[in-house]
């Protein structure tokens, strides 16, 4: 009987340590535990939601950038075009409702054509996504600076009222999150969920089995777009404005937060959720720096001292763990 | 008879390479059609064709009563085409009943994906072929073996009006091919077509009602099982074409000389198993073999590219251990690559530096190179093997095919190499240079060079060598002196020397001395 159970436990436990999630846990287990030693009260529900609300962006934008890495290919627009969303909608919002009803879809939907754009020259004009983004950046940031060449605008109130309202333990960030969970879960459970794996994973294979792998491609652009437009909404509600230069930083911690949750630049490996995970790791980390009391000549220092070992961790153990790997030793 | 697929005149060039040149196959329905020819005689390209992965330049495209030509492999999958592919369309990281149904996933209502059904029927579908398959793994971590079977479930659970099948036996062993044979006999049982393609002569006799024979991108002969004798001569002759007239062999005795390179049982999972084969100096020893036998392994492993898990390797008399290109460099070993574009030459650099790399490889390269000195040996060695070129100034790449192939070997030349390793020198290159490259080899080979050369058209090697080694699954399983021989011998022995029942043991097939 109790010989049975310690079996199911070590059994548990090693498909646990096989899972693609194992160590983007345990990598956001460790970061967690740092950032409860150096910010007291962290489990406090008031600073839960702070937290959540502050990490909301990067998380999402992560959720975003994984699907397009997962596809096989790389989103370096993504910190560009959250700072063309915000930009229109602090341009189009003003006190009435009326601006914002108009200006939600409008920031929607130009994310959506952004995603198409970035698709349709990786996918049908198989530009490498990785110089093809580089370039739509620009352009995107571009449009943002003529948009708003300086700081400032104005978003109506009720979105950052909004984006700070709890309803009981529960504030609309952490509903943000669970959509853009939900979200994916519901396209994983359909085919271009799986088709995203198998293009990620071997794009020509997948071709021949009779998938139309461009138009998945340009889906898992559209679809990681969405969650873009999720991110850029979060933080316009907690800016309150417009800024062009709001988005860079989000491009390159994305695609850290995509690897340290586990999935593979090469594509057709890891999670959605690890991603978020890493999303909410690194954003710990910035955290912890600022707790912690780090000299601001050493945050940046810290910060991509942490990282990398993260990375390391990640890459290294999918090394020596074959299934992970896909293609073996 | 009732035919299924109808093609004529179909052609298909890749650049200046014609791969099918007016070529025709007839497909009766609920037939199995064998598919044979020589490396690149357009096999493949044709089944490619058929299934919409390629577009033919020109021809007639008939299916199933109607003109049509499908753009891509999910419109031939509508029509009910399905193909195995000789590299296989499998997706490593995803599992193996994943694979199965990538594609055509059975659905629920509201379009999600049905994983109970789709993997129950997996386990079920993979049952027959390859039972002992956790259909839960992911495609990756499989043997080639494995990745075959289930490549072939995968287009089996399609059912499809035409199934093509590319090599699908290569790594294969006997038992498997079997159950796949009762598997094809089934379906013809159902009234399903079937294009088997294959270099295994007596496979193709033996499950085929109908074959078709290729000979460079042409219909050489169609030959009806039903009617007419399984007579592999007339299938060979077919294949080569007429008896190839052997001018300009000089075949040698080498057996006076001193080894040069000695190997003994080489092995390099899962390519090489157990290659022992001897050149003398002075020798021009040729590497004959189906595409695909562990040829381009073993001179890789033998410049030192790869590491060789067992065996035992000597130059010269001396036993060497080789870990690194540049240890079979100081030993004495020259590669000339296969890629010649990737593996062989720096494209963009001058026909100068691409000189000056190799030595670089040397014990004792100084620290500063002399320049006028070197560009007077490069020039002087320009002119020695007619490289033709504007100047040594002049990028690699912007030389034709046979003069950059010259400038890879002439950059080995100055190292002095006691061997040298040809890997299809000729590919892509015009008639005139393929000359001057062997006069070339049989230069180098009287200065007392041991010349062993790969070449994926026998042809060459009735011209260039003087002994021929046959390998087939990684061993070498024949040894013919080149005197007297002609194309039809080679193929003879690379087709033949196929096993019977099961994996055998390298050594214990027949070889034809």
């Amino acid at each position: 009987m109790r010989a049975r159970w310690t079996q199911g436990a070590a059994r548990g436990l090693a498909s646990l340590a096989d899972s693609a999630l194992f160590l983007p846990l345990l990598i956001f287990a460790l970061i967690l535990l740092v950032n409860a030693i150096v910010q007291p009260g962290l489990f406090q529900p008031r600073i839960v939601r702070s937290n959540t609300a502050s990490f909301a962006p990067l998380i999402l934008v992560a959720a975003g950038q994984a699907v397009i890495v997962l596809s096989g290919s790389l989103d370096l627009s993504v910190g560009a075009g959250m700072s063309l969303i915000n930009c229109i909608l602090s341009a189009i919002m003003t006190d009435s409702v009326g601006s914002s009803a108009l200006a939600l879809p409008a920031g929607l939907a130009a994310a959506l054509l952004m995603g198409l754009v970035n698709g349709v020259a990786v996918a049908y004009l198989r530009l490498p996504s990785l110089i093809a983004t580089f370039a739509t950046s620009a352009i995107w940031f571009g449009a943002a600076l003529l948009l708003r060449p300086q700081p400032g605008g104005f978003v109506t109130p009720w979105i950052s009222t909004f984006y700070y309202l709890f309803l009981g333990p529960v504030a609309l960030p952490l509903l943000l999150l669970l959509a853009a969970l939900g979200g994916w879960a519901l396209v994983r459970r359909r085919r271009l969920g799986r088709y995203i794996y198998a293009v990620g994973s071997n794009e020509e294979a997948a071709y021949d089995s009779g998938v139309n792998a461009p138009r998945v491609k340009v889906g898992a652009y559209l679809l990681g777009w969405g969650f873009v437009f999720l991110a850029a909404f979060a933080v316009t509600a907690q800016m309150s404005s417009g800024d062009a230069y709001m988005g860079n930083p989000f491009t390159l911690n994305s695609i850290a937060a995509v690897v340290v949750g586990g999935i593979s630049l090469a594509g057709g490996k890891g999670t959605v959720l690890g991603a978020m995970l890493g999303g909410a790791t690194l954003s710990m980390v910035i955290n912890i720096i600022y707790y912690a009391n780090v000299p601001s000549v050493y945050q940046e220092f810290v910060k991509g001292s942490i990282i990398i070992v993260a990375l390391a961790l990640t890459i290294v153990y999918r090394r020596r763990v074959p299934r992970l790997a896909g293609t073996g030793p | 008879m009732q035919l299924i697929l109808e093609l004529r005149g179909v052609e298909k060039r890749f650049g200046g390479v014609v791969a099918l040149d007016k070529a025709e196959l007839l497909c009766p329905a609920g037939k199995i059609v064998g598919l044979i020819g020589a490396n690149g005689s357009g096999k493949s390209t044709m089944s490619r064709i058929i299934n919409g992965t390629l577009q033919p330049d020109a021809g007639e495209f008939v299916y199933q009563g109607k003109r049509t030509s499908f753009r891509s492999p999910m419109e031939a999958a509508r029509a009910g085409i399905s193909m195995v592919y000789q590299n296989l369309s499998l997706v490593p990281d995803l599992s193996v009943w994943q694979n199965i149904w990538l594609g055509t996933e059975p659905l629920r209502p509201g379009g999600f994906l049905d994983d109970r059904t789709a993997r129950a029927r997996a386990t079920e579908l993979t049952r027959e072929l390859c039972g002992w398959l956790q259909v839960d793994r992911p495609v990756g971590t499989l043997l080639p073996a494995e990745k075959q079977l289930v490549e072939i479930v995968k287009c089996l659970a399609r059912n499809p009006q035409l199934l093509i099948l590319d090599e699908p036996t290569a790594p294969l062993e006997r038992a498997h091919v079997d159950l796949l044979f009762s598997l094809l006999r089934k379906r013809k049982v159902a009234g399903r077509s079937t294009i088997f393609i294959s270099h295994r002569m007596t496979e193709v006799t033996e499950i085929c009602d109908y074959l078709v024979v290729f000979r460079n991108g042409r219909t050489a002969g169609t030959i009806d099982f039903e009617r007419e004798n399984k007579d592999e001569r007339r299938i060979i002759e077919l294949m080569t074409g007429e008896p190839v007239e052997v001018g300009n062999a000089r075949p040698r005795t080498a057996t006076g000389s001193r080894p040069i390179l000695e190997v003994q049982g080489l092995t390099l999972p899962p390519k090489l198993r157990g290659v022992s084969l001897t050149v003398h100096a002075g020798e021009i020893v040729g590497l004959a073999g189906l595409q695909g036998q562990g040829q381009e392994e073993l001179m890789l492993a033998l410049a030192g590219f790869r590491r060789f898990e067992g065996g035992r390797l000597a130059i010269d008399g001396e036993a060497r251990e080789l870990r690194h290109p540049s240890d079979a460099i100081r030993a004495g070993v020259a590669l000339v690559p296969g890629d010649r574009h990737h593996q062989g030459l720096f494209l963009n650099h001058t026909v100068y530096l691409n000189a000056v790399y190799c030595r670089t490889a040397l014990p004792k390269t100084p620290w500063f190179m002399n320049r006028a000195g070197l560009k007077e040996a490069v020039r002087r060695l320009c002119a020695d093997l007619r490289v033709k070129t504007p100047s040594i100034f002049t990028p690699v790449g912007e030389l034709s095919g046979g003069n950059q192939q010259k400038v890879v070997v002439a950059n080995w030349l100055p190292l002095d190499p006691k061997v040298l390793l040809l890997s299809d020198p000729a590919k892509g290159v015009d008639v005139q240079a393929k000359a001057e490259l062997y006069d070339l080899l049989r230069r180098l080979a009287e200065r007392g060079t041991g010349v062993l050369l790969y070449a994926s058209d026998n042809e060459e090697l009735l011209r260039a060598c003087d002994r021929i080694l046959v390998i087939y699954e990684g061993s070498i399983v024949g040894e013919l002196a080149n005197r007297g021989l002609t194309e039809r011998d080679i193929v003879d022995a690379s087709v033949r020397s196929e096993p019977k029942g099961g994996r055998d043991l390298p050594g214990s097939r027949r070889v034809n001395a």
